[in-house]
Order: C-alpha cells, then sequence, then structure tokens
C-alpha cells in the first residue's frame, strides 16, 4: 500500500496530538468537553435550497434539511449475530482518505487482509460500480450522490447492530437529513471551503478585503490562484461570495452563469484538486481548498519550510460551504459483517483520532471537541481556521443532491469554465 | 488436400532444381497463396476488430445513446436509433462559437507549433546521427533515446520539479542579465508547447532518421560533382528525398499530440490552455456528459482521418511519380 507523505512529516513541525497528554487521557478530557458543549440543535436545520424537492418525473427525491428523506428500501439488511468473514476486506475509497496505520489497526484486530482501491471522483467511482465489475465490500459516497447510489441499488442496508458505535457520532449526524434512520450510511469526516495559502509567498490575507473571497479575484495574484476541480464547490464559490450561500444548489441557469463569468474573472486562474500538494510545494500559493486538505498539508512541505507558513481561511460567520461525506457497504459484498465491524472501528474515537492525525479531516464524534483539537495542537495553530465546528452548520450550507437533469446543468457549466 | 496444407516444394531453389522455371511457374499458378495470407493477417485483424472496431462501435453508440432517469448514460447499440443531433452537437461544440471551439483551437495551434518545432529541432539531429556520425551512429542513436527509455508520465514529473517557481531553471536564469525568473507552470502556453516538443520528439526523430538513412549518398555526390553548392544540394536534394519521411514522422508524431491531455494536466491546468483531449477526458472521467465526449472522441477522431487520408493520398501519389 502506497505510504501518505504525511508519514514523512517536517521535522519542522511535529504534531502533539494529544497535548502532551496520552491518548486515554485526551479522550477523556474531550469527552468531558464535549459533555459541556451544547450539541447543535439547529444543525442542517438552516441549511436550505431553493430547488424543488421532488422534481417531477425524478426517480430520486431530494434530501433536504426541511425535507429529510428517508431511503427507499433496496433489499434487505443482515441478520443479527451473524459470524464476521475472513478476509480480504475490499475497500473503494478516495485517494488518501484513510490513515493507513488504522488500516493496519484493523486488519490485526479481525486478522484480516484490507484491499484497497481508490478513485479520484465519484463519478468516475460510481461509473466504475455501474459496469458490476467490481467486488468492493465498502464505499465511501458523498451525500450529494447516496439517493442515486440507493435507486441504483448500488448500496445495501445497515443492519445498525453491528454498528454500536454510532452513538459516539454527533445526535443530527446519527440520523441525517439525507439518510433518515442511518439505513444505507454513517458519517466519516466534515470539511469546510475556504481559501489555502504559503503566507510567505503571498504578502496579503482574506482579512485584508471586505469580502475574503476577493483574495481570489485580486489581480496582484494574477496566475497565483487555483479552484478545486469539483463542479460543486467551484461554481458554488462565487455564489457565496456574493453571500447567497443558500443557493448553493441551485437550479437556476442564470445563477449558474453568472457564476461562471466570475470564475472567468480570476486572472490566470488554475484548477487542481491537490491542494494539500500543491499548497505546501508552492506550485500553487493560493488555492481555493477543502479544510482537510490544509490539515494535512504539513505533511507535504519541503524540506527546510516552516509549517507555520501555511494558512486557512473560510467565512468567518460561517456562511460557507460545508460539508460530511459518508461511509457505505456495497450491495454485492461478499462479506457484510466484516464490513459493518469495519464501518463500526472507524466510528471509534480512538480510530477516527488515529485516521485524523494522518489525512487531516475531521470525524463528527461527539467526544472529539474543535475547541481542544485546536488547544492542544493536534494541529498547528496557523491552520485553527481549518477545524470545523459543530456551529458551522448551522450558518453555513451543504451540497446536497440534485436532480439529474441540474446535476448535468452544474457539469455543462463547470466544462464552460474549463474550456477557457 | 485443402489450400492450408503445405506445398511439397517449399524452397525455391530446390524448386528451380527439380523443376527448372517452369516447374516454378506452374507450381505458383496452381497454388496461388490466396488462403495463408488471409490466414496470416487474421490474428491482426482479430486484434483491430477486437481493440479499435468494437470499441469505435461502442463510442459511436455512446455518442448517439441516451441518458436514463438518473443521468447515466445509456449506449444505443442500434445504429438507427442514433440520436444524430446529439452527435451533430460535438461537432457544432468545436466550431468559432461553441463551447470547445476555443480547446479545439488551441489544439491545432499548439500542435502545429510544436511540430514545427519538432522539426526543427530533430531535423539537423537525424541528419548528422543518418549521415555524418560514421561508426558512431549506433551509440548516438542509443543515447539520443535513452532519456526516453523512461515513461512519458514521469518525465513530465521532472519538469515540474525543473520549472516551478524555485526550480533548476529559474536558478540558471536568475544570473542572466535581462531575464527575469518566471512563473513557468502557471498556465502558460510555451510550457504546454515545449511540453509536447519534449514528450513527442521521439516519435518524430526515429522515423526521420530512418528516412535519411536510406537516401542514396550517390545523390548527394552527385549532386555536389555538378558544381552544386552544399546549400542548395541540401534544398533540392536532401529535403526533397525525404520528404516521404518528413510526412511519415509528421503523422506519427502529430496523431497522439491532438489527443494529448496529460501534458496539460501536469504542466498547466488553466483553462487557457485546456485542450481537446483535456475536454474529452473530462466529459467522460465526470459528470454526466459522457455522451458528448464520446461525441468529441467521434470530432477527433473525423479530424485526424482528413489528416490521415492527406498523407496516405501524398505517400501514394510519391509512389506513383517514383514508378
Amino acid at each position: 500500500m502506497a505510504r501518505h507523505p504525511r508519514e514523512r512529516r517536517s521535522a519542522l513541525w511535529t504534531p502533539r496530538p494529544y497535548g502532551g497528554l496520552d491518548r486515554r487521557e485526551f479522550l477523556r478530557r474531550t469527552a468531558m468537553t464535549a459533555l459541556a458543549v451544547p450539541t447543535a440543535g439547529g444543525l442542517l436545520a438552516a441549511c436550505g435550497g431553493d430547488d424543488d424537492p421532488k422534481p417531477a418525473g425524478s426517480a430520486i427525491e431530494l434530501a433536504r434539511p426541511d425535507n429529510p428523506v428517508r431511503l427507499p428500501t433496496k433489499g434487505s439488511a443482515i441478520a443479527d449475530d451473524l459470524p464476521i468473514e475472513s478476509g480480504p476486506l475490499k475497500i473503494y475509497n478516495w485517494q488518501d482518505y484513510a490513515n493507513p496505520e488504522m488500516l493496519e489497526k484493523f486488519e490485526a484486530e479481525f486478522d484480516v487482509k484490507i484491499e484497497w482501491t481508490s478513485f479520484s471522483g465519484m463519478d468516475e467511482a460510481i461509473q466504475k460500480l455501474g459496469t458490476g465489475a467490481v467486488d468492493f465490500d465498502v464505499f465511501f459516497p458523498t451525500i450529494d450522490r447516496l439517493a442515486t447510489l440507493v435507486a441504483q441499488e448500488h448500496l445495501q442496508p445497515l443492519n445498525l447492530n453491528y454498528i454500536p458505535n454510532l452513538k459516539n457520532v454527533w445526535p443530527e449526524l446519527q440520523d441525517p437529513f439525507y439518510d433518515k434512520g442511518s439505513q444505507y450510511s454513517i458519517p466519516y469526516v466534515l470539511w469546510s471551503d475556504g481559501i489555502g495559502w504559503r503566507a510567505d509567498l503571498v504578502d496579503k490575507t482574506p482579512d485584508d478585503y471586505d469580502n475574503g473571497w476577493d483574495m481570489l479575484w485580486d489581480p496582484a495574484f494574477e496566475g497565483k490562484v487555483w479552484v478545486i476541480d469539483d463542479d460543486r464547490d467551484t461554481l458554488a464559490l462565487p455564489i457565496v461570495r456574493m453571500g447567497r450561500v443558500e443557493d448553493v444548489n441551485t437550479d437556476d441557469r442564470a445563477l449558474l452563469e453568472q457564476s461562471l463569468e466570475a470564475l472567468r474573472e480570476i486572472r490566470g486562474v488554475q484548477i487542481s484538486a491537490e491542494a494539500y500538494q500543491k499548497v505546501p510545494e508552492g506550485s500553487s500559493p493560493i488555492h481555493h481548498a477543502w479544510s482537510g486538505d490544509m490539515l494535512s498539508a504539513p505533511g507535504y512541505l519541503p524540506d527546510g519550510v516552516d509549517a507555520t507558513t501555511l494558512r486557512f481561511w473560510d467565512q468567518p460567520d460561517g456562511r460557507g460551504v460545508i460539508g460530511s461525506d459518508a461511509v457505505s457497504i456495497m450491495a454485492g459484498s461478499k462479506r457484510p459483517v466484516l464490513a459493518h465491524a469495519f464501518l463500526n472501528f472507524i466510528l471509534d474515537t480512538d480510530n477516527a483520532l488515529l485516521n485524523m492525525a494522518w489525512n487531516g479531516y475531521q470525524a463528527p464524534l461527539n467526544a472529539i471537541d474543535a475547541d481542544r483539537l485546536i488547544a492542544d495542537e493536534f494541529f498547528p495553530k496557523n491552520l485553527s481556521a481549518a477545524v470545523v465546528q459543530q456551529s458551522d452548520f448551522d450558518a453555513g450550507n451543504q451540497l446536497m443532491q440534485l436532480a439529474p437533469t441540474v446535476e448535468k446543468l452544474w457539469d455543462d457549466i463547470f466544462r464552460e469554465f474549463k474550456a477557457g | 488436400m485443402t489450400a492450408l496444407d503445405p506445398p511439397r516444394v517449399t524452397n525455391p531453389a530446390q524448386a528451380t532444381f527439380r523443376f527448372g522455371r517452369r516447374g516454378i511457374a506452374e507450381w505458383r499458378a496452381a497454388r496461388p497463396p490466396r488462403a495463408l495470407w488471409p490466414f496470416l493477417a487474421s490474428p491482426g485483424v482479430l486484434w483491430l476488430c477486437a481493440f479499435f472496431v468494437v470499441p469505435f462501435y461502442a463510442v459511436l453508440a455512446m455518442a448517439g445513446g441516451t441518458l436514463d432517469e438518473f443521468a447515466t448514460p445509456i449506449p444505443e447499440w442500434n445504429p438507427v436509433a442514433w440520436n444524430g443531433e446529439q452527435i451533430l452537437d460535438a461537432f457544432r461544440s468545436v466550431l468559432p462559437g461553441g463551447t470547445n471551439w476555443n480547446p479545439m483551437r488551441r489544439t491545432v495551434v499548439y500542435v502545429v507549433i510544436a511540430l514545427a518545432l519538432c522539426f526543427v529541432i530533430a531535423y539537423p539531429v537525424a541528419y548528422y546521427v543518418a549521415r555524418k556520425a560514421g561508426r558512431n551512429k549506433g551509440l548516438l542513436l542509443l543515447l539520443l533515446l535513452a532519456p526516453f527509455w523512461i515513461n512519458y508520465l514521469m518525465r513530465m514529473l521532472a519538469w515540474i520539479n525543473l520549472l516551478q517557481t524555485d526550480g533548476y531553471v529559474n536558478d540558471v536564469l536568475d544570473p542572466l542579465p535581462f531575464v527575469d525568473p518566471s512563473e513557468w507552470l502557471s498556465g502558460r502556453s510555451s510550457t504546454l508547447i515545449l511540453g509536447l516538443v519534449y514528450g513527442y520528439i521521439p516519435f518524430l526523430l526515429l522515423p526521420l532518421y530512418a528516412a535519411l538513412d536510406r537516401i542514396d549518398g550517390r545523390l548527394i555526390e552527385a549532386s555536389r560533382d555538378l558544381g552544386i553548392g552544399p546549400f542548395r544540394t541540401f534544398c533540392q536534394v536532401t529535403l526533397p528525398a525525404s520528404r516521404q519521411g518528413l510526412l511519415a514522422a509528421g503523422a506519427i508524431t502529430a496523431l497522439p499530440m491532438f489527443g494529448d491531455y496529460y501534458t496539460q494536466d501536469l504542466l498547466s491546468r488553466s483553462p487557457r490552455t485546456q485542450m481537446l483531449g483535456n475536454q474529452i477526458e473530462d466529459a467522460l472521467q465526470q459528470g454526466a456528459s459522457k455522451q458528448l465526449g464520446a461525441g468529441l472522441v467521434i470530432v477527433l477522431s473525423t479530424f485526424l482521418t482528413v489528416l490521415m487520408a492527406y498523407y496516405l493520398w501524398s505517400t501514394n501519389r510519391a509512389a506513383q511519380e517514383v514508378r
């Protein structure tokens, strides 16, 4: 299995994952802190789209916080108390999206081998699943595609009796609006969209502008600005800049075209999905980025570059794009009990922390308190903005499921942007 | 006896000995190898069918297909039911005003410039190795090709390190007067063109070398003996004699360049340098526009077919002139 460069972190930044405490003590303390933090009662409730939740003729009901969806039952969950199968456990996941050390721990604990296959985008993954010529047990979908995957019968219903660690998850995500009752998915990690940059290569910060996003449009940075190679995140960028975060799931062509024109105004803009690598290397001094990418960026710094040069900014009032990814079990899994055991394993707080220390993405677990992560320098202080707060979900908006025709509209307009 | 049975006499010399010239003629007349050649060609034909004709038909089926309720593309295998309008849309998109006009225009411009640079660089090198290197010919050829044993992707990744802001290229250029260190990887057409030249020049070098090596040296000597200077000899003898080699080398190099997408992916990633290959890759890999991607494959194939037709017509005409 390929090793993530995070395993050879720069000697200039040594993480102190547990603030000088041993892991158990850290967990105990953070759990205590979490108890003191009120749960985000309005989590996701404020998020809303302006499109019709039930488009005519669509096979998919569009889940929204104000229209939670119980996904249709396709097939049945496995029975209780079945013995765990022998491996290998076949996992289909994003590239560099899980700590190899955590996977090795699972292998040792269950005496199985993990076979890992990665994809670089959800379309690519779904296309491969659609061929039927694959044999995966565990899959990592984004929530905006979950309903499609269920409708296409790629996923199997979960038997939550095998996943007692689901109780560790934020209450709101134990029963999320996109999959009421966690029938098909458990939450994996959180992220927000923001700007990542190297402070030694860029002489301004978003705080120097009335609207922080304007940094990307500053002509002084011509040829230095990169945006995420993802139609949803990048077309949503100008919409968020306009202060219309509630429209990031729009089906309004005029608004998307307005967004396209705005993106074209970024001088010398370039496109990549590797901010975690390009920003620390300096090849992308300013990058529209996912928060987790920036938290894993210190591992990619060239020798001699201090980790304090890395910065991340996202909308201070939280009115930006936020999200959580999910984990599911494939309908055709030959090792469903083992796959359930894996889902339960990654929801264990200890394992989630181990995962976070490497890939930078936070798990939405009660015991993992964001303030504590910053205070104990689990992540470098200069990247504290990249730590997602539970309260961010009150103000921000998620990229949610679109009707297929609207999805195509976003895709076509983004391709127009890429055509130059 | 079947047509595939081996002839009793397979060695023409032996046939001459046993039957004389008349015997060979009779044997040839009696047993024309009509079945043998198709048999020998069958692996290649099968290969072409399995890995070109069938996949290309699948591309056509996808381009003319439909979308299901989840916007998943469904290929249409019956050509009568193909959505011709959809395929025409792909053609329209590469015309001026179309969404893919800019990538198409850029692709042609980049390939033409890169090809011209390849010729300017490779021709003198190939000429020297083929005609002037003497005993060192093999060694020089080996040295020229040695860097290209490394995978294309690896070589382009190496260029990223060389061209980045604090890379070696700027380290070298920095002390020079009147030269500013540059952001080579900030989406420049020039970087992309140089990447294409570097990546594809061996495709040009080898056929060109072969063509120049085959030129009859006596033609050049005759020209010089008749008092024509080296420059005019080159223009009037060597260059025309290598014309077919130039065409073949150009065709072999230009074809993959037109479909290239990795060079832009690695050295630029800017919408300003997006090529048609990138648009095809994007459409096929991401989103619900697989049909457009398949349509663009047909557009590119049609465009290249026209170029290939010109090449074949030209070589055919040259062959007729020789006869």
